[in-house]
């Protein structure tokens, strides 16, 4: 126990302590500012989610199905935890620069792994926090006290099922990581396929569960709906305890669900625990294997420009680095997947009749093209850009070898034109998947696809330098681990804000634009869009370029 | 030549001057050794030559190329081996090859004929198409080193560069060092090996809190006390 508590708070602090070494810079009033009126643009959008959580609520409490619909919120909400959090917690667990120098000390491999077990779990706490803050509180307003109790308590539980989920598929990724050893390119495929196929599978199988039928009766659709949070309440037991404990009026009962929904996790992560521990040294000596390769590669010499080359090395750094790739090459197919997933489950109904309308889905769209593409630009913001490491991690993935983009004789407009080309090209890679998968599944109109894909590409360019610019201001150079230098990236942070904001500012304009009813006001929308845009993106080159001169010399390394 | 002048450098953090008002000439055709305790400011100096750091004052001239007024000629001039070897090592060392030569620009018959060269004096043949990552200790040292010197540099500054190396590679190593200066070109380098300084250096400096307190001739400096490790105690000691 001593042991324990002496890594888990070295691990606390070489996380969370400051950098005493480097000078506290004094916030400036234009920070506050900055923040002030993203915080302002925000509260809207965040008001919104909650005004429509708050409804589902008391649409809930309506069909008397609030326990069902608080398990599913509660599932989503794990999803969403170990979507953000596998792969921290499979490169603090397993992959962090520590573990050799760990293993040697006169500690138990089931100490460190629990104390690094349990650091993960304090991460992910956060994220579990984060979202449970959006999605649950608005759904308890006008609950009772048990509400309350048993929403703070579930914080807690929360995280535990998603760690035990990590902590498991991270034992066989580790071996496949392993045995791709010589080609890690194959292994970050294999990652990627590994993941695309889970959110296929998961995305399924919520959905076999609904056994919903296409129908335009809104009573029947409802009991369909409350049907199909039934069947997945009774699936997450843990998770549907711990909702009784917030819906239960009665205390005991209440606390008498909450202790069976902490049983059942305690239970579930012991046995996770148990058997990960067990196999935990034999797996970190595994990945600090470094076998000789039988390379037959011919020797080639080539020389090539310097930006292609810096965009070459960049990318091989990336695809031969799996976690890392897995961050910066998840946009490509996050947005695809989800649309696929959409269309497929909604196949049957795209070319149904609607009643009320007496049109089917698709001929709707073909209807309003403007619409969709405004639609499908802001989902490949929010979906791609948005969610972009490759750019947002430009320099903080230079980790200690950022002293060669000091001493190497390339200019810095060299150095950042190629951390940008490099992001605008997968994100355009993204983009393209996007729109070929909606055009073929969604059977989106292609007037829709090329306005969007225009005015995508644009902007793309516009984030990416942007990315890239917050990243130059502050990079996080010393980290043990990828994921702690990309937890709480300011630059993925700022984009996301950004992207809402964009989202937003787009979306109302379209709507204020397109409430005159005249069709060519909103093609001469699309036209200022895209001008506008592209005089950002020489602006955004423009003063990224002319302040890496200050960032980087200043940069400490 | 390369003309530290008054250069200084202040860490923000205690205020202690890291290199106080240096001032040094190395000329063409010199090995030049730079010696000095744990602390002393051996790595800011050449943290500030090869533009890592920028220094408070002072400025730092080689072949009369100021590196504040023109960084990028400045530094296709010098070739840098870091005491702690990083280098991308994703890459393979024929990868990392092609990516240094590129960089500075060496025409692809020359990066070929000096590679090769390279890579057979340190026998990375056999491990040339692997990743860096895979490499031994030495033999990063050993691929920085050659990325370092594909492009010809001016001045070769090298930091601790024997850590590691076998004793073959350390011995090939230090007869590169004597080519290179005896093509009319600096080597500047530190270390903690006296014997090893005292063997291959033309001049040396010794610097301590920041201020260089001695700089001469390996014979000037030993004529001062009875070896150049006693003397080097001698004004070191506190």
């Amino acid at each position: 126990m001593k042991d324990f508590a002496l890594l888990f708070g070295v691990l606390l602090k070489q996380t969370f302590r400051r950098d005493k070494s480097k000078p506290q810079a004094k916030a400036k009033w234009y920070v506050f500012l900055v923040a002030g009126l993203i915080a302002v643009c925000c509260l809207p959008l965040l008001g919104l989610i909650a005004y429509i959580i708050y409804q589902i609520g008391q649409m809930a409490a309506q069909l008397n199905a609030t326990t069902s619909i608080l398990t599913c919120i509660l599932s989503a909400i794990q999803v969403v935890v170990l979507l953000f959090g596998i792969a921290s917690v499979v490169n603090t667990v397993y992959y962090s620069r520590d573990n050799e120098m760990l293993l040697a000390y006169p500690l138990k491999p089931q100490v460190i792994f629990a104390a690094k077990l349990t650091y993960a779990y304090l991460i992910e706490l956060m994220t579990a926090f984060l979202f449970t803050l959006f999605a649950v509180i608005p759904f308890a307003i006008g609950a009772g006290l048990n509400f309350s109790i048993g929403l703070v308590l579930s914080f807690f539980l929360l995280p535990i099922l998603p760690l035990m989920v990590a902590t498991i598929i991270a034992i066989p990724l580790i071996y496949v990581i392993s045995y791709f050893k010589h080609n890690s390119i194959i292994a970050t495929i294999a990652l990627l396929i590994v993941t695309i196929i889970l959110f296929v599978v998961y995305f399924f199988a919520v959905n076999s569960l609904g056994m919903m039928e296409d129908t335009a009766d809104m009573q029947q659709m409802l009991q369909n709906m409350v049907a199909t949070f039934d069947a997945i309440a009774n699936v997450m037991i843990p998770n549907k305890f711990l909702a009784l404990s917030m819906t239960e009026t009665a205390f005991a009962t209440a606390a008498l669900n909450f202790v069976y929904a902490m049983l059942i996790d305690l239970a579930l992560l012991a046995v996770a625990v148990f058997i990960s521990s067990f196999v935990y040294r034999r797996s970190i000596s595994k990945q600090l294997e470094t076998p000789k390769s039988q390379s037959k590669k011919q020797t080639k010499y080539e020389t090539g420009g310097k930006i292609s080359m810096l965009i070459k090395k960049d990318f091989l750094e990336i695809i031969r680095f799996p976690t890392l790739a897995f961050y910066c090459l998840f946009e490509i197919i996050l947005a695809p997947i989800l649309i696929f997933v959409l269309g497929v489950t909604s196949m049957g109904s795209l070319d149904t009749t609607i009643e009320e309308v007496g049109m089917s889905f698709v001929e709707i769209m073909a209807l309003v093209p403007d619409l969709v593409a405004i639609v499908l630009i802001c989902f490949a913001i929010f979906m791609v850009f948005a969610t972009n490491y490759m750019a947002s991690t430009a320099f903080t993935r230079e980790n200690k070898n950022f002293y060669m983009i000091k001493i190497l004789p390339v200019s810095y407009a060299d150095i950042i034109d190629a951390k940008a080309i490099l992001s605008v090209i997968v994100n355009e890679i993204g983009v393209i998947l996007m729109l070929v998968v909606s055009t073929f599944v969604l059977k989106v109109p292609l007037l829709s696809v090329a306005i969007a894909f225009v005015i995508s590409s644009v902007i793309n360019v516009v984030f990416s330098y942007m990315q890239v610019y917050i990243d130059l201001k502050k990079p996080r150079l010393n980290w043990e681990n990828i994921s702690t230098g990309l937890k709480n990236n300011p630059s993925s942070l700022i984009s996301l804000l950004v992207s809402v904001i964009l989202i937003g500012v787009l979306g109302g304009l379209y709507y204020l634009v397109s409430l005159a009813q005249i069709p060519v006001l909103v093609y001469i929308y699309f036209a200022v869009l895209l001008l506008l845009f592209v005089a950002l993106a020489f602006v955004a080159r423009k003063i990224t370029i002319k302040d890496a001169q200050i960032y980087i010399d200043n940069i400490i390394c | 030549m390369l003309k530290l002048e008054n250069l200084s450098k202040t860490y923000a953090k205690g205020g202690v001057k890291a290199v106080d008002g240096l001032n040094l000439e190395v000329k063409n055709g010199e090995i030049f050794g730079f010696l000095g305790p744990n602390g002393a400011g051996k790595s800011t100096t050449i943290k500030m030559i090869t533009g890592v750091l920028q220094p408070d004052e002072g400025t730092i001239v080689l072949n009369g190329v100021d590196i504040k007024k023109d960084a990028y000629v400045f530094k296709h001039n010098f070739g840098y081996v870091p005491d702690n070897h990083a280098t991308y090592e994703k890459l393979t060392g024929m990868e990392y090859i092609n990516f240094m030569g590129s960089m500075y620009d060496v025409p692809k018959d020359v990066l070929k004929r000096r590679a090769e060269e390279f890579i057979e004096k340190f026998s990375l043949g056999h491990a040339i198409n692997d990743q860096i990552k895979s490499y031994s200790h030495g033999m990063k040292q050993k691929i920085v080193v050659i990325g370092a010197l594909l492009h010809n540099p001016k001045l070769w500054i090298l930091d601790e560069p024997l850590t590691g190396l076998d004793p073959q590679s350390a011995f090939e190593l230090k007869q590169l060092m004597r080519e290179h200066a005896d093509a009319g070109n600096i080597v500047f380098f530190s270390s903690h090996v006296i014997d090893v300084v005292e063997k291959v250096c033309d001049r040396i400096g010794i610097i301590k809190n920041g201020k260089l307190i001695a700089v001469g001739t390996v014979d000037e400096l030993k004529q001062q006390s009875e070896s150049l490790e006693e003397f080097f105690l001698n004004v070191t000691a506190e």
